[in-house]
């Protein structure tokens, strides 16, 4: 026996990324633009998209919805009466924290994607490992929220930087709460200089119109006509 | 958590590498921007190795420092100093100390890489480092 040293040079989550190029590729060819929405749990993913998706026009919109198990989210989401699969990370190997290239890649089959313009994944509610895996999405949006406190950015800047655009939810409860926004934004700015901002409270509705719009508006214009 | 999801995805590479022998030393390379920590790395590796060609295999890290290069200015900094008190996590700044710039390259802290494995071979086999390098990219 003796040791030879194998040369690899290969990025840990080079696998992964190769599955997720093959989704966008499909995701690309059925003319969907895809959203991969992401939050720490209970900042507000589901709620969001209730209230964002319950009026979008002429945008046909699908949900992928990630949780460990169960399928709540998505029984919320099916009242929409939206295309809606659920992927449930439990069985692979005891509950995954993340949806990976190759869950959506599994998923892909059961989406709807010639009856849809623009579809949201709702990631398993995480502000780690979900910044890592790439699962095949045109846009990396978040959640962040009021009841989460202001320093997150600065926690969790990978998960942060990651985004392009990060909704502060829950605003409804800044008057009970010693979050300050001011100091919330700066911590972003931060971490991720120049990310766009949405501001938005789906318990009252406040703000839900302004990214809705922006959400539709990814939607190829064929959507539209 | 997430060196869980991480360590698994290592083992899977160098199973890839390893051309079915066993492994002895996998090397790897964590950037300070990757949010892992290479200790608890080191631990899902020997759970996440049990049972493939990397079981009992150690897991050798090296850290590189994170590096930044402002687009604007060109100023060269880090954005997460080492830590200096408790709160050192709440240092980070990605926004250029010299003109305030938001736009930036990442020359060094954002790597996670396997570098090489060793394996243990029967026989002395010279010709293998060369073959083993070429495999992924041949055929």
């Amino acid at each position: 026996m003796h040791q030879t040293r194998v040369t690899v040079a290969e990025g840990v989550l080079d696998a992964n990324q190769t599955i997720a190029a093959a989704n966008r590729a499909d995701f690309d060819r059925a003319g969907v633009k895809v959203v991969n929405l992401m939050s720490a749990p209970g900042a507000g993913k589901t709620s969001l998209l209730e209230r964002a998706l319950a009026e979008t026009g002429e945008v046909r919109v699908g949900v992928l919805e990630g949780d460990v198990r169960g399928s709540l989210d998505a029984d919320r989401l099916s009242q929409l009466h939206i295309p809606v699969v659920q992927i449930n990370t439990d069985p692979a190997f005891g509950g995954e924290c993340h949806l990976d290239a190759n869950m959506v890649r599994s998923a892909i089959p059961q989406i709807p994607l010639e009856e849809i313009d623009l579809l949201v994944i709702e990631n398993v509610g995480n502000l780690v490992c979900p910044a890592e895996f790439r699962v095949g999405e045109d846009r990396r949006w978040m959640i962040s929220s009021v009841t989460e406190g202001e320093d997150k950015p600065l926690k969790y800047p990978l998960m942060f930087r990651s985004c392009e655009l990060v909704v502060l939810n829950k605003i409804d409860l800044l008057p009970h709460t010693d979050f300050s926004e001011e100091l919330f934004l700066a911590n972003l700015e931060k971490v991720n200089p120049g990310a766009e901002t949405f501001r938005t409270s789906a318990r009252t509705g406040e703000g839900i119109d302004a990214w809705r719009r922006r959400l539709l508006d990814l939607a190829p214009a064929a959507g539209r006509d | 958590m997430h060196e869980l999801a991480v360590a698994r995805e290592i083992v899977g590479v160098a199973e890839r590498h390893a051309g079915g022998l066993a492994v002895s030393v996998v090397r790897v390379k964590v950037g300070c921007l990757r949010q892992v920590v290479p200790e608890y790395l080191g631990f899902y590796f020997d759970v996440c190795a049990r049972d493939t060609c990397c079981g009992g295999a150690e897991l050798e890290w090296e850290r590189t420092p994170s590096l930044l290069r402002c687009s604007a200015c060109g100023a060269e900094w880090d954005p997460a100093p080492p830590p200096a008190h408790a709160d050192h996590e709440l240092l980070v700044d990605f926004r250029c100390p010299g003109c305030r710039g938001g736009n930036h390259s990442v020359i060094s802290g954002d790597e996670l890489v396997v570098e090489s494995i060793e394996v243990e071979e029967p026989a002395a086999d010279p010709g293998r480092e060369t073959a083993a390098a070429n495999e992924p990219g041949g055929g």
